[in-house]
């Protein structure tokens, strides 16, 4: 077993918040009612049941065969009580509203079975295309049903990977402990098998060394996998650092690893994997994290996808009021706020819970600091074992930028936002902007993070970005050029058509 | 908990009763100082560091306290009666243009206030102290936008200014340690009319004449890396500037008699305090990572010249405002070049 040793540019290691995810797993039953996110509104497709309708879990209830999409299914048998429009991470979508009768079973995807080493490509895409698993993973699986921006054929290399890098991270002794490495390894396998062109690497942030070991002891023979220690650092999970990392390979700004033919997935997208194709179950539920000091217990919950936050959090908030909490999807760093009613999707792997405190305690600067992270060294929990409190507060007064460098030297991109930032604020953008590197950043936030200042920095840089794009000054075209971009192209081609 | 957030609405409301309003400032930053911030964050990332300007200030205060406790302790009362005088002259010029911005009164002061008053030589009567104080907050700071926009180092700017304004009392009048008797000459006054050096021991103790906070050596070498180790101070200026002055005194030594050998040269005069806590000031030195060495080797080199060159015993002052003014000039050639192959 050969280990490589991935580094990172920059970056900062979230230590021991306050509130992580504990390792035991709570199945949560469905609750009464379940809002299914079906497809951004603006796309306008409609579902194919209607209100009224009676739903069976695992029944096809939304699909499009022109738009890159995968299937989505009802997690629960009951009825439709209606199709509406709702907020859902910053984005306004279509969903449906099922009232649940119960959660028992699920309708088997056809074709499912043990023996799908006998079965062909096309067979094994399909049931992945049908039990929505296609749409995990950051931008999708490639199948030959428009599941993603390329084609299996495309794809060079996939990651897998637990980086640990967020300030929350779900536990995956869940997925590989008790014989789950098994089912990993053979999921890995049907992807290594209509994928037949990429390599397989596994990264893995923290006890390496055990999880590789693990991996490894389960691995059939025929398969054969690259691992890499990766730092624990944030942003090691985003793709542009993943590939840099483990592939070398440069991504500019917000391009996936798709657009370089890098199929990028997490641990439990591939146990899904297996679960369809061998067991045939379609994608109704997921594993969730539960992070933060707003929840009182931090076990994993595996919920029906489109169960609300509300409904996983009854009766295990630390708050009484739950206006005094806000709700985050996957990441404290770049993920969106979810409202109460929000559901639980595909994609969804953590949920965070913060206090939003409005106040601070008193002489709060004087203060030895012992629950306090910082990336400078002047709290004491730099240096002691404590656990850090942690909450939305500004944690300090905006204030003019000091050039103190900490956001130069935590930039994963390697560029200079103290620099930039004040272009974007003086409607300075120009090709100067660019040629200092605005599009090496990857919207990581890590900048806005650590400012002593306040100054929402990564918020500059990114509408910075969007300006100069808008202007002109650079298109598409440019990166598909200047990065061998694919998958990017031939869309907008279609468009047009 | 309920008492707080009575005191924290009143000062709130002071600031909204219209004939108050004008101090609107003054409220606020007394909130602030007690109370902290009560806005959250708006949209990801959801969290933020702990650090924050009033916490980065305290400890740049806490870095300058070695210095500090000493110069009270070699010059007495009169050593707190010019930092008092220092912090209230320039703390009403801060305070006005606070007002007159409707902004809070912005921290970078506390340190500026200080820095300015250890420059100093301990004999300097109290109303130039307050001229300097002004002048340095007015010209050095104020007038580019308070701290964080300003070009030159305003403590430096308001030293420079009363050194040219009242010679006599800037270079004539130093005393030593615990004496009552003014004597004329520092160890760099001495080295250069004479060649002979105070010993190292009396240098890091600071058992002779000088400004007041240049004195300790010791303790400024434990102030400024306690500062660049918690990362509030960048360790790439002390180290640029303090190694060129070493090296280059090192080699010319031997050849060129006023140039002073590398250990006196590196304890004597203003050198550590200057490389420890003014060339170190963020807002005035290059933005870039590469820039602060060439801005420290920069330092080093013109401190060097001025001291071995020039009519001037001390460089130190001269070197880190001439630097300051090319700040721009060496961001940009940085930049132009570490970039120089980029497109996208």
């Amino acid at each position: 077993m050969k280990v490589q040793n991935g580094k990172i540019t920059g970056g900062y290691e979230f230590k021991q918040f306050l509130g992580q995810p504990e390792s035991g797993l709570v199945v949560q039953e469905a609750p009464e009612y379940l809002f299914v996110p079906l497809c951004s509104a603006s796309l306008g497709i409609k579902p194919l049941v209607r209100a009224g309708d009676k739903v069976k879990s695992g029944q096809i209830v939304w699909q499009d065969n022109d738009s890159i999409s995968s299937p989505v299914h009802s997690p629960v048998n009951g009825v439709v009580k209606s199709v509406q429009k709702m907020n859902y991470l910053d984005d306004e979508i279509l969903s449906l509203k099922i009232e649940s009768a119960s959660s028992e079973g699920w309708e088997s995807v056809p074709g499912s079975g043990s023996e799908w080493n006998k079965l062909g490509k096309d067979e094994i895409e399909k049931i992945l295309y049908l039990s929505g698993t296609s749409a995990l993973g950051a931008e999708g699986i490639p199948t030959r049903f428009r599941t993603a921006v390329i084609s299996p054929e495309e794809v060079k290399h996939i990651i897998v990977h637990y980086t640990f890098a967020e300030v929350y991270n779900p536990d995956i002794s869940l997925f590989l402990d008790n014989g789950g490495a098994r089912k990993f390894t053979e999921g890995l396998a049907v992807l290594a098998k209509i994928m037949d062109q990429a390599e397989i690497h596994i990264a893995v942030g923290i006890n390496s060394s055990t999880w590789f070991q693990v991996i490894e002891n389960a691995l059939p023979e025929d398969l054969s996998v690259e691992y890499h220690r990766v730092k624990p650092k944030y942003p090691q999970n985003h793709d542009s650092v993943l590939l840099k990392t483990i592939l070398n390979l440069d991504l500019p700004t917000s391009y996936s690893g798709m657009n370089r033919g890098v199929v990028i997935i997490g641990i439990q997208d591939v146990c899904q994997v297996y679960d369809a194709v061998v067991t045939g179950k379609p994608l109704v539920d997921r594993i969730i994290a539960l992070g933060g000091p707003g929840f009182k217990d931090h076990s994993h919950r595996q919920v029906k996808i489109g169960t609300t936050v509300a409904a996983i959090a009854t009766n295990n908030l630390s708050f009484d009021d739950p206006e005094d909490l806000r709700f985050i999807n996957n990441s404290v760093l770049t993920g969106s706020t979810l409202s109460p009613e929000s559901p639980i999707g595909r994609n969804s792997e953590v949920l965070v819970a913060l206090e939003e405190k409005r106040g601070q305690e008193l002489m709060f600067f004087a203060r030895p600091g012992f629950g306090k992270d910082s990336y400078s060294n002047t709290f004491a929990a730099k240096f002691l074992p404590f656990t850090r409190k942690v909450s939305t507060n500004l944690n300090g007064e905006v204030r003019a930028c000091l050039s103190c460098g900490f956001c130069q030297n935590v930039c994963p991109g390697g560029i200079l936002p103290n620099i930039l930032f004040p272009y974007v604020e003086r409607k300075m953008l120009d090709e100067t902007v660019i040629q200092y590197g605005i599009f090496k950043c990857i919207d990581c936030n890590l900048c806005s993070y650590v400012c002593p200042s306040k100054i929402p920095v990564a918020s500059h840089l990114k509408e910075g970005k969007k300006e100069l794009l808008s202007e002109a000054f650079v298109s598409e075209k440019d990166f598909i050029n200047a990065y061998n971009l694919i998958g990017l192209g031939e869309a907008t081609d279609e468009e047009s058509e | 908990m309920k008492n707080q957030n009575r005191v924290q609405a009143l000062l709130h409301s002071m600031g909204e009763v219209k004939s108050l309003k004008k101090f609107r400032a003054i409220f606020e930053t007394i909130e602030g100082i007690i109370f902290g911030n009560r806005v959250v964050t708006l949209r990801a990332p959801h969290i933020k560091d702990n650090i924050e300007i009033k916490r980065y200030m305290s400890f740049a205060i806490i870095g300058l306290m070695p210095a500090t406790i000493a110069a009270v302790y070699f010059y007495g009362l009169y050593a707190l009666a010019i930092i008092m005088t220092s912090y209230v002259a320039g703390g009403l010029v801060e305070v006005a243009f606070a007002i007159l911005r409707d902004r809070e009164i912005e921290e970078g002061f506390l340190v500026t206030g200080l820095i300015f008053a250890l420059v100093l030589p301990p004999t300097l009567p109290l109303w130039a102290v307050a001229i300097g104080s002004i002048f340095g907050t007015f010209f050095g700071k104020e007038v580019f936008g308070g701290t964080g926009r300003n070009i030159f180092n305003p403590a430096l700017v308001g030293r420079l200014f009363i050194t040219i304004a009242f010679p006599q009392q800037m270079s004539a009048a130093w005393k030593e340690p615990f004496a009552d008797v003014i004597s004329s000459a520092t160890p760099l006054g001495v080295f250069k009319v004479s060649g002979e050096m105070s010993s190292y021991m009396d240098l890091l103790l600071g058992m002779h004449a000088g400004s007041m906070g240049e004195l300790f050596r010791l303790g400024i070498i434990v102030g400024g890396v306690f500062l660049m180790l918690s990362k509030v101070s960048n360790w790439r200026i002390p180290v640029s500037y303090l190694g060129t002055v070493f090296v280059l005194s090192l080699i010319g030594s031997p050849f060129i008699n006023t140039i002073a050998p590398p250990i006196f040269s590196l304890l004597s005069g203003g050198l550590l305090f200057g490389a420890m806590f003014m060339a170190t000031d963020p807002v005035t030195g290059p933005r870039t990572n590469e820039g602060k060495f060439i801005f420290g080797i920069g330092c080093g080199l013109m401190t060097l010249l001025i001291r071995s060159f020039s009519g001037y015993t001390e460089g130190v002052m001269f070197s880190i405002i001439f630097m300051n003014g090319l700040n721009p000039l060496i961001d940009h050639m940085v930049l132009k070049s570490k970039y120089r192959n980029n497109k996208l």
